[in-house]
């Protein structure tokens, strides 16, 4: 057994921590969210601190990290609210460029995300259903070219330059598809997320595009993203919610009532001290789903991993969010006090990608079958 | 990163699995464990197997090697207590983890040679006299006096709680030997009572659940080489109780039993299929499994923790808090699946020979067993999140 991060982690941990404190002050998070809560200059920071190639390759660019190496980014930017879009470009965007027969136009992509020059970023639903899988645009081929046809939503940072990859019918199987957010027949209505980010609803007009993927290593890609998705989303819940931990303890250890620290009453003590078992439940179980992702193990053993992370990840944001708000009084929801903004962000991320209910039907029928 | 036992400690594991399963759960320690007067130990199988652990280096195993012990890391420690509990062997704890090492450290030397020999060979147990009627959490409070004359302590008083009292040879008891009310804690010693002692009596206390005991000390007269370690210092002996142990109160083996014989026993039973197809059922399932597969990694990290120097102390409240709530919840859990034929105790129809029934019941002690759970989420909160006393 070890728990502990290797040397590499624990420098990624303390250089996005110092970056992420340092560009993410209130104040300026503040003049963020009258634009979406992206911060394009900590974008190009990160880039210029090569942070956003951590999986990749050298050959692409990159410094070869494992996911669990990427994960300590996550967790650093929750910690910190970082108002970048990471869990959506470098594991949505990024990784199944990565995983997929390199290509011109993947390579291309890449090399400019990790310049900081264009965003990869992914469009997995469609409007009006819940599984990605439920696909009504369609891919039309013209000899080697592909041209998409349909409706996507939920895309983040598609205001941006860069590229998209998307899934539609081919006619045999879905096929996985990269498209320039620039190109042709693109067009855009802006939607705003409860954490005031950005979303985008795509209208794709036979749009050009490339194919990445087809058939069986189609699905094979999106199994595998689904589950780095999920993991990557309890990891940014441990940073969330260990910091409105960190925040209500500070809070009720130097607020005085009836002539003592709030911290002194039980009954706000035992509630933080409740949070804190959660994240310490909830971090254990993270890191064993990072373990099953990063080594070879079964897919049944990874999933199940990942699900019981993920399930458990939503009903302890829920619990967290909740507690530390309510041991802050009003001061918690003061949009001057940060921790509104984690609050938000544990919501997102209580029902990103699947919630505790749809997981643990998910992980009911595996265990019975 | 690395959560998983090692394949050292998975060798490990296999070993007292196997040792277990064809040494000590033999069909005449099932069979003596199921009446109630001997489900704790006791019995003449109960002792034939306590010495048999004991001739094959089991209760020293966790001992420090200063000691004369096989100085098992935690990990191991852990692994030996759980797979006994999983299998429903009532482990020795206090000879092989707890008492028996601090014995063997404080005792007088009059006295030490024969107890720690007899402990260590699997032929006495000890109880802890600790609670009284107006002592729990605030032990401090203890009432039983221990008054000197001459070469002997004269004890009076009276423990409640006194666990495996009944078949124990020695209480290992804390009395106050300095009445100054101002002393609280700095007033108390600690003796081996022998329980042949003239004006020692117990009486059996039937619970929801487990059964125990309460004893009594009328002028109970023992020699000063029964007494342990410093006059007046016993209270580093009874808080010096470690992490490790309590850990091993609501370890992730001994909870995931119950979970593991309902899904074999639905999946055995054919004519369970369309109620493991219903989606409640799977829910409930998946929310144990959820919950269990938390418990084990707490149980690894803390583990890891003592492993590595680290005193535990917060992960093993953390864990027992954990452990003990998911225990209670668990038995609802499984309980609400199988319906009201896991209430029955006994006779046809009996589920797991009673297990099921008999969980939510024992349950119930967990959560302020060991240490209330609410003194646990103080340390926590004190200890773990640095809030202010």
């Amino acid at each position: 057994m070890d728990f502990a991060l290797t040397d590499t982690q624990t420098g990624l941990q303390e250089l996005a921590g110092r970056i992420f404190a340092e560009q993410a002050s209130q104040e300026r998070l503040r003049q963020l969210d009258r634009t979406g809560y992206y911060d394009a200059l900590l974008w190009r920071q990160l880039a210029e601190s090569g942070l956003l190639g951590i999986t990749l390759d050298e050959a692409r660019g990159g410094v070869g990290e494992d996911f669990i190496t990427l994960s300590v980014l996550l967790e650093e930017a929750a910690r910190h609210v970082a108002p970048v879009p990471l869990l959506e470009v470098l594991v949505a965007g990024v990784l199944p460029l990565q995983w997929a027969p390199a290509c011109e136009a993947s390579n291309a992509a890449l090399r400019a995300l990790i310049q900081g020059e264009a965003m990869v970023c992914a469009a997995l639903y469609e409007p009006g259903q819940r599984n990605w899988r439920q696909v009504a645009t369609r891919a039309i081929r013209h000899g080697d070219a592909w041209q998409l046809t349909g409706s996507k939503h939920l895309v983040a940072v598609a205001d941006q330059p860069g590229v998209c990859w998307t899934l539609a019918q081919t006619g045999d199987g879905l096929g996985l598809f990269l498209f320039d957010l620039q190109a042709t027949g693109v067009s855009r209505r802006q939607q705003v997320d409860t954490t005031g980010e950005y979303r985008f609803a795509l209208e794709l007009g036979a749009v050009s595009a490339v194919c990445l993927a087809t058939a069986c290593e189609a699905q094979a890609l999106l199994d595998r993203l689904e589950l780095h998705l999920l993991a990557g989303c309890s990891v940014m819940a441990v940073g969330a919610c260990a910091e409105m931990t960190r925040l209500a303890a500070s809070h009720t250890s130097e607020r005085e009532q009836f002539g003592k620290p709030l911290a002194t009453f039980q009954a706000v003590a035992h509630r933080l001290a409740d949070c804190h078992i959660d994240i310490e439940a909830l971090r254990g179980l993270t890191q064993q789903a990072l373990c099953r992702l990063s080594a070879s193990h079964d897919d049944a053993e990874r999933s199940e991993a990942v699900l019981v992370a993920k399930a458990f990840s939503g009903e302890v944001l829920h619990r967290v969010s909740h507690a530390t708000q309510q041991v802050h009084g009003g001061t918690g929801v003061d949009r001057d006090y940060p921790l509104f903004r984690y609050c938000l962000l544990a919501k997102r991320l209580e029902l990103a990608y699947g919630s505790p209910a749809e997981l643990l039907q998910r992980l009911g029928a595996a265990l019975v079958a | 990163m690395q959560v998983d036992l090692s394949a050292e400690h998975l060798a490990f594991r296999e070993r007292v699995r196997n040792y277990m399963a064809e040494r000590m759960m033999t069909a005449d320690f099932l069979a003596e464990l199921k009446e109630s007067r001997f489900a704790h130990g006791g019995g003449p199988v109960y002792w034939s197997k306590l010495r048999q652990l004991g001739e094959d280096g089991w209760i020293r195993l966790s001992w420090p090697k200063e000691l004369g012990g096989g100085d098992a890391d935690p990990v191991q420690q852990y692994i030996l207590v759980e797979e006994a509990k999983r299998v429903g062997f009532p482990w020795p704890a206090l000879s092989a983890n707890s008492i028996g090492p601090m014995v063997a450290r404080h005792a007088q030397p009059a006295i030490r040679e024969r107890v720690v020999g007899e402990i260590l060979a699997g032929e006495a147990y000890l109880a802890i006299g600790y609670s009284e009627p107006n002592a729990g959490s605030d032990l401090a409070n203890l009432r039983t006096r221990a008054v000197r004359e001459g070469e002997d302590w004269v004890i009076n008083g009276q423990k409640i709680w006194t666990s495996c009292a009944n078949f124990a040879q020695y209480i290992w008891l804390a009395a106050r030997t300095d009445p100054d009310p101002g002393k609280r804690h700095k007033g108390i010693s600690i003796f081996l009572v022998p329980t042949d002692s003239p004006g020692y009596s117990c009486t059996l206390i039937e619970t929801l659940g487990v059964g125990t005991t309460a004893t009594y000390y009328q002028d109970v007269r023992v020699p000063d080489s029964y007494r342990v370690g410093e006059l007046n210092g016993g209270w580093p002996l009874i808080t010096s109780q470690l992490n490790l142990e309590r850990l091993s109160l609501a370890n992730y083996g001994h909870v995931a039993v119950l979970y593991d014989q309902t899904l074999a026993l639905l999946k055995s039973d054919p004519s369970c299929a369309s109620l493991l197809a219903e989606p409640w059922v799977q829910r409930n399932l998946a929310l144990a499994r959820m919950r269990l597969e938390a418990l084990k990694l707490l149980c690894f990290k803390a583990l890891w923790v003592m492993s590595n120097g680290g005193s535990g102390m917060v992960e093993a409240s953390v864990t027992k808090v954990f452990g003990s709530e998911l225990y209670v919840e668990l038995g609802r859990l499984m309980n609400e699946i199988l319906g009201p034929v896991s209430l029955l105790r006994d006779g046809p129809g009996v589920l797991a020979d009673g297990l099921i029934e008999k969980w939510y019941r024992k349950g119930t002690v967990h959560t302020f067993g060991g240490g209330a759970n609410e003194l646990q989420r103080n340390i926590i909160a004190q200890a773990g999140l640095g809030l202010p006393r």
